[in-house]
Parts: C-alpha cells; sequence; structure tokens
C-alpha cells in the first residue's frame, strides 16, 4: 500500500457509511496493517490499544488516557547501541504500517502541532521513521466538562487525517482527505455511498447542537500580552505551592514533546544503550547543567514555564498556542489545578 | 539530521590547568573529516558511550581541517570521563549546532573580544577565523581575564597575542596569588576604558560565567556600545542540540537553534536570560 500525504483541502470527497457496517470496514483495514482503536479500560476511562474484536471498540469516548502520539514518540525509545568491538547500531526495526482509527479532533491538531515540532531545526529521523507509517480515521466526539477545544480553535480539523468520520443518526459521514484515505475506502468501496440531501442536513443540525454543547470557555485574546504582563504575578507562586510537580499534566498532554537522552550499559555483555524518554520541564533538574548552575529552580518559575510555554513560547514557531484543550491536563492533575482557572487569575 | 553521532578518535589530550584540558579529535570516516565545517561559536554534542553526550563549543578555527578542538572543563560525568580517557579512545561527536557568530556581518570592522574564564573556548575559534583574515577587519582587541595566572588557559597561546603588533590582546587576573605575573591585575571592566576603537563598526563578542556578563555588559552600555552588536554566548542544558527536546528553551528561543549567540537586546528580551 502507498501512502501519500496530498494536500486536497477544499476538495476532500464525502461519502457516507452505514453505521451497521463500520465493523466490515475495520476489519478490512485491519486485515491490511496494524489497526489501533480505542477501548473503554477502567470506568470512565479509555486506551488506545490493538484491535482485536469489534466489539470493544469505542465509538463514543471523551478522550484516551494518553493521546495517541504515544504510537510514533514512545514514552522511551533506544536510539542506538553501541559495543567496543562493533561500535554504533542504529536499531534499524522496520516499523509495520500503522492506522490509528478514532482520532478526535483535538488530538489531531496535536500530532498537527507535534508534526512541527519534529521538524523545527531538521527532521528528527526517530520520529518520521515512526510518523511516516502512521495513517489517521478520525471521528467526530461530543464534549464533556474539561473540553476547551472550541476556546482553542481546535474542534474541527482539516488536516492531519487521512479518513474522519462524523457520527450522525444511522451513517458516519466520511471526510477523505488523501490518497492513502481513498486506498483504504477502496478496500470495501461498496460500504460507501454519497451522502443524501437529508444526511447533510442532519451533519448541519449534528454540528449546531455540538457547537452549543461546550460549557467551558477559555479567553485567548492578548493572552500572549497578559501572560508577559503578568510574568512576576504572584498566582505563580500560589499555584506553585498547590502543585505537586509530579509531572502529571505533561505526560497526558497531546504536545508536549519533551525528552531527556541518556546512556545505560548492560555490563554483563558490554553493550551500551542510547536512550531517550518523556522528560517534564517542571522537573527540578530539568535545566541543570554541569557544574551546578541551574537555570530554573525556583518551583514557580518552573510552574510558569509551562503555561507560558504552552500558550505563547511555541507560539512563533507553530502560528498558534500549543495546548489544543483536549482537557486531558485539568482531568489528570491530581492536586485539581486547572488551566482555565490559571488562565482566568492572571486575567483578573 | 540525526541523533547518531559518528565515531571519532581522541588523538591528543593538552593539560591547560587542573580543571581544564584541550582535546583534539578526528572523524573516522574520511569524508566526515575532510567535510567537517563549522562556524565559530557553534558547538557539538559529544558522546562517551555508556557515560552520556554533552554539548561543547568548538575551540579550534574552522579554517583548521582533518581535526576539532574542544577545550573542556572537568564539570560533570561526560567531562569528568573524557578528562581520564587515554589517546586514542572513541568518542562520539554530532553536529555542528548553533548559529554560532554571524561572522560575515562582523567582516570589515573593528572586532572587540572579551573572555572571562572558559569562556575562552568559542572565543578562540574566533579569533582564529580573525587571524587567519587578519586584513578583513579593522582594529582587532582581545580582552581576556582569569582567577590566577595559572587559570589563563592556553597561557603561551595569549601571550604570543600580546606581542603581536597587528592586535591589541589585554590580559588580567583577579589576583597573582603569588605566581609570577607580569600583566593587569584587577577586573575586565578596567581594560575595556583601554580600547581605542571608534564605537560605530566595532562588534563585541563576550563570553564568560553569568556575573562576568552582567558587569561586562553593564560597562559595555556605559562606553556606548549598541546592544545589536555586543554577542553574547549562552550556556544551557542541551540533550539534542536540534530545537526538540526542550531543555534549553529561554522564553521563546531555542539556545541550540536560535542561539547559543544572541545578540544583548534579543537576549534582554527573553525572561530567564540570566
Amino acid at each position: 500500500m502507498t501512502y501519500s500525504h496530498l494536500p486536497v483541502k477544499g476538495k476532500m470527497i464525502f461519502l457516507t457509511i452505514e453505521k451497521s457496517r463500520l465493523k466490515e470496514f475495520l476489519e478490512a483495514v485491519s486485515d491490511e496493517c496494524r489497526l489501533i482503536v480505542p477501548e473503554k479500560k477502567g470506568k470512565s476511562t479509555y486506551i488506545f490499544r490493538e484491535y482485536t474484536d469489534f466489539s470493544k471498540v469505542a465509538l463514543e469516548f471523551v478522550r484516551t488516557i494518553i493521546p495517541p502520539k504515544r504510537f510514533f514518540f514512545p514514552p522511551s525509545e533506544t536510539l542506538f547501541s553501541y559495543t567496543k568491538t562493533e561500535g554504533l547500531s542504529v536499531s534499524s526495526e522496520s516499523e509495520s504500517f500503522t492506522v490509528i482509527f478514532g482520532v478526535h479532533p483535538c488530538d489531531l491538531h496535536g500530532i498537527n502541532i507535534l508534526d512541527k515540532a519534529f521538524s523545527y531545526g531538521g527532521r528528527d529521523s526517530f520520529y518520521w521513521r515512526k510518523r511516516e507509517k502512521v495513517g489517521f480515521i478520525g471521528l467526530s466526539c461530543l464534549p464533556d466538562k474539561y473540553c476547551l477545544c472550541k476556546s482553542m480553535h481546535t474542534d474541527f480539523i482539516e488536516d492531519v487525517y487521512d479518513i474522519f468520520l462524523y457520527t450522525l443518526d444511522d451513517v458516519y459521514m466520511v471526510s477523505v482527505r488523501t490518497a492513502f484515505g481513498d486506498d483504504l475506502i477502496r478496500l470495501k468501496s461498496d460500504l460507501f455511498k454519497s451522502p443524501t440531501k437529508r444526511e447533510v442536513v442532519e451533519y448541519k443540525k449534528r454540528i449546531m447542537e455540538r457547537d452549543s454543547m461546550f460549557t467551558r470557555i477559555m479567553d485567548i485574546t492578548n493572552l500572549a500580552d497578559l501572560l508577559t504582563l503578568e510574568y512576576k504575578s504572584e498566582v505563580w507562586e500560589e499555584y506553585s505551592r498547590r502543585c505537586l510537580f509530579c509531572g502529571s499534566c505533561i505526560m497526558v498532554c497531546p504536545t508536549c514533546q519533551c525528552f531527556d537522552v541518556y546512556d545505560t550499559t548492560d555490563l554483563t555483555k558490554g553493550i551500551s544503550y542510547r536512550i531517550r524518554r518523556w522528560d517534564a520541564c517542571m522537573r527540578k533538574d530539568y535545566a541543570l547543567v554541569a557544574g551546578g548552575h541551574n537555570f530554573r529552580e525556583d518551583r514557580a518559575a518552573r510552574f510558569r514555564f509551562r503555561y507560558l510555554h504552552k500558550e505563547i513560547g511555541f507560539a512563533e514557531m507553530q502560528g498558534r498556542a500549543t495546548c489544543t484543550g483536549c482537557g486531558r491536563c485539568s482531568e489528570t492533575c491530581p492536586a485539581g489545578i486547572d488551566m482555565v482557572e490559571v488562565v482566568r487569575r492572571i486575567r483578573e | 539530521m540525526s541523533l547518531v553521532p559518528e565515531m571519532a578518535t581522541l588523538v591528543e589530550k593538552r593539560y591547560l590547568d587542573p580543571h581544564h584540558s584541550l582535546f583534539r579529535f578526528i572523524f573516522d570516516n574520511e569524508l566526515k573529516r575532510e567535510g567537517f565545517g563549522f562556524r565559530p561559536g557553534q558547538f557539538v554534542m559529544l558522546s562517551i558511550f555508556g557515560v552520556g553526550e554533552a554539548p561543547i563549543s568548538i575551540t579550534s578555527g574552522p579554517d583548521e581541517k582533518g581535526f576539532i578542538e574542544l577545550c573542556v572543563r572537568k564539570a560533570g560525568r561526560v567531562t569528568t570521563v573524557l578528562h581520564n580517557l587515554e589517546e586514542n579512545s572513541k568518542v562520539g561527536i554530532r553536529g555542528p549546532y548553533g548559529n554560532g557568530y554571524p561572522v560575515e556581518q562582523m567582516l570589515g570592522g573593528n572586532l572587540l573580544i572579551i573572555a572571562g574564564g572558559l569562556g575562552i573556548a568559542p572565543l578562540r575559534s574566533l579569533i582564529r577565523y580573525a587571524l587567519w583574515r587578519r586584513d578583513a577587519f579593522k582594529e582587532i582587541y582581545i580582552i581576556y581575564g582569569a582567577r590566577s595566572p595559572e587559570n589563563i588557559l592556553f597561557r603561551g597561546e595569549m601571550e604570543n597575542l600580546v606581542l603581536r603588533n597587528d592586535i591589541n590582546c589585554l590580559l588580567t587576573v583577579d589576583s597573582t596569588y603569588g605566581q609570577p605575573w607580569n600583566a593587569h591585575v584587577g577586573r575586565v571592566t578596567d581594560l575595556l576604558e583601554r580600547v581605542r576603537m571608534p564605537l560605530k563598526d566595532t562588534s563585541v563578542a563576550v563570553c564568560g560565567p553569568p556575573v562576568f556578563y552582567r558587569f561586562v555588559l553593564n560597562k559595555l552600555l556605559s562606553l556606548g556600545y549598541s546592544k545589536g552588536k555586543i554577542y553574547m554566548s549562552l550556556e544551557r542544558r542541551m540533550e539534542c542540540g536540534m530545537g526538540k527536546c526542550g531543555h534549553c528553551v529561554v522564553g521563546h528561543k531555542y539556545t541550540c537553534v536560535d542561539g547559543p549567540i544572541f545578540t544583548y537586546w534579543d537576549a534582554i528580551n527573553l525572561p530567564e536570560i540570566f
């Protein structure tokens, strides 16, 4: 199967598939490549995992615990190994082609942001080696009390995905964006039809309904100015006393990209490995340099750094705030710190 | 762009003082050895396998081909092991990274180089660049301060620069600590008073520890130098060198890609600069 990111903005193809026949389509995709789907894990938690059985696929869920980035930016990965006799050996495991089903607009925006981050200053070969072999079937969703995508302008996506499914009453409205998406559709082309007039009306009604369901709003107008003006605000100090600096908000963030690079040695075999793993800017020694100088030791400075960086720090490179409004950080925080509240306090 | 280094061999170790040595490396790959080009002020990521990786600025000049030299302080895990390596040991090197000094903009003007302590490491590369094409610059001043005479790194080289009459090289130490010394004793800022060059057309390259920057920058401003022509080299934790791992971020800049060389104007507009 070939794969190409064709820019087809503005000339996307719309089709429909009956909900009862989605199983046949996913089975066909899973026969062709590795298929990752959302599944229920705990009482109200969901995770992405390998497809086994259609009955386990979650079709109505708000968010997974960890965003889909781990399939191309794993929490920990070996970059290369080294032995005295054989020198360097770069792991060259061939990645199997993967399709991730059920990715919501906010997470697709997150992937778009990571794609840019891992291209800035040169393409990251370890990221792109995996990322280039991942396709996405997006899925529409309804917000819960943590969802902020409307405020962050990530409630719709016109990019990144190959196929996107909008849930209607009896069918999914299917947007096909890339040639690869078209390849997938053609695995079972008899399942897909052109949308009827009634379905188009229903799509519009659904969009309006969803739009009115957002209860959480964060005003990001002039936020860059405010964060700069309130750089020394006591709000940072106050929240940094509550924050546990556990890094949970960072581990679940779809756009956190920081990593740590370190070596580990297997003494019995005489092999050393270079590993990279997710890192968290809130850690105390994150900005520590050899010799002992720490450029960001203070708790309030570390707390503030995350906010500044999410909202304005990367904006120059990304052209937008790197928060996608997925709500994971607010839902996950064991200290109950809510980004919306922090930003409101800064705005007051 | 890759996080995988090239194999290189440590061919020479030169003792400078109890904490600093100069290490000369050659790449094992012949194409890399001949093709490795860089700008003064750029850095490499040095790997000691099984120990880790550290960012080190390049100390040799860009016109010296076939090898690179790194002046390294024994400060952390990687650098301590490096100091204990024997000649002919294998290491990994990747790079060069960072922007380096904007030498094209400096050409044709006056050059003022101010180093404190190990700050001489990246500036030695710029000095060698400028002396290689001496006629391309007008006046050149080099001011170098260290704690004591035995802490003057590259002492022989620096004393040879003092003897040259086509440049002005001024040395100073905080105190002689009873060691023989016939140059200035006192602050680098004292020596700045002795610089006789028109401010216009003068590029200033400063590198040293944080407290050194504070004093020197204040002095330079009071003497009337433009913030846009003062170039600083920032030190930060770096783990990738490619603008991704996040550790070196200052404000909205990646020190490893957008820096490490920043004008004073760009730097003061970044939060958390010191």
